[in-house]
């Protein structure tokens, strides 16, 4: 009888056991999200360079923020769309998907932000000799530095060690188109950077996440 | 016999089936959708509400009624006097299994 009873609080902790830890490692939910701006920023990026490279010619009527104001508007409206249905999905609550929303709507705000200041602000330092549009090329060096912050604060919150890795792949494609900072190759870099640690990362959660309840 | 582990020390509001699951759920989660817990832990939307009223009583967890898509949605938090229950609950538990070695 004893016996008995000791097995059933066995049993009972083990299940007690396995919920804990199917609500802290519930699957990050948003992976769709990274798999788009790596497609938008990716896409824009390498049209960017085909333009600068002479090969995509367009209309003078077309200006140089063209690829950009339609890649932050799709980005943004998809992210718009998609971003209530991910916040429905089951185990969007838990601390991981928390975190990695906050963190990365973070980092999209203050990316627009930065964007739109560099808009306004670009030729105010020619006087200092800082050439026109020159100041765009801090963008992806500053992009894919908070890129790699968030992919650390996620991986940490959400207990995934191989996002660690991504986090490391960002900062090294930071320090990769600030050395190509003035040279439109940055542009290729950055194509190859969303490709890398957006677009792959979004697959990689994607095939994680469960199609119903975690 | 020397035993130093009292029954009456384990907590009544977590020591239920549903309501242990809710909480272990809960303490790994943070928080949680209604549905999602249901799927959890089985039983029916009204055994569920009535266990997680319970716990919302004794303040363990606090209940959030929201709308997304025009339906309702309710959400389900631990709180930290849940979160101190919880653990006081485990190291009960622990002293009963010692007891009984």
């Amino acid at each position: 009888m004893a016996s008995t009873s000791k097995n059933d609080l066995a049993g009972e902790i083990a299940y007690v056991k396995t919920l804990a830890e199917e609500g802290r490692n519930a699957p990050l939910v948003g992976g769709v999200l990274y798999l788009i701006w790596g497609a938008v920023i990716g896409v824009a990026s390498l049209l960017t360079w085909l333009r600068s490279a002479s090969i995509v010619t367009l209309p003078d009527f077309v200006g140089g923020a063209a690829f950009w104001i339609v890649a932050l508007s799709v980005g943004w409206g998809l992210s718009f769309f998609f971003g209530p249905k991910i916040g429905a999905k089951p185990g969007a609550l838990t601390v991981g998907n928390r975190t990695a929303m906050s963190a990365w709507f973070g980092v999209g705000v203050f990316l627009l932000i930065y964007w739109l200041a560099l808009l306004a602000l670009h030729d105010n330092f020619t006087a200092d000799g800082v050439k026109p549009y020159a100041l765009f090329g801090t963008m992806f060096p500053v992009a894919f530095g908070v890129y790699g912050i968030a992919f650390l604060a996620t991986a940490t919150a959400a207990r995934l060690d191989w996002m660690r890795g991504f986090a490391i792949a960002s900062w090294l494609f930071s320090i990769a188109s600030l050395y190509y900072f003035s040279d439109a190759k940055q542009l290729l870099v950055a194509a190859a950077g969303s490709v890398v640690c957006a677009a792959l990362p979004g697959l990689l959660l994607m095939r994680r996440e469960p199609s119903d309840i975690v | 016999m020397d035993n130093d582990f009292d029954y009456r020390e384990i907590d009544d509001i977590i020591h239920g089936r549903v309501r242990l699951a809710v909480m272990a759920y809960l303490s790994g989660a943070g928080a949680a959708d209604f549905n999602e817990l249901k799927a959890k832990v089985g039983g029916t939307d009204g055994n569920l509400s009535v266990h997680l009223r319970k716990l919302e009583e004794a303040k363990y967890v606090r209940v959030e009624k929201t709308f997304r898509d025009r339906k309702p949605r309710t959400i389900c938090h631990l709180t930290a006097k849940g979160r101190e229950a919880w653990i006081a609950y485990i190291v009960r538990l622990e002293s009963l299994l010692a007891a009984a070695r």
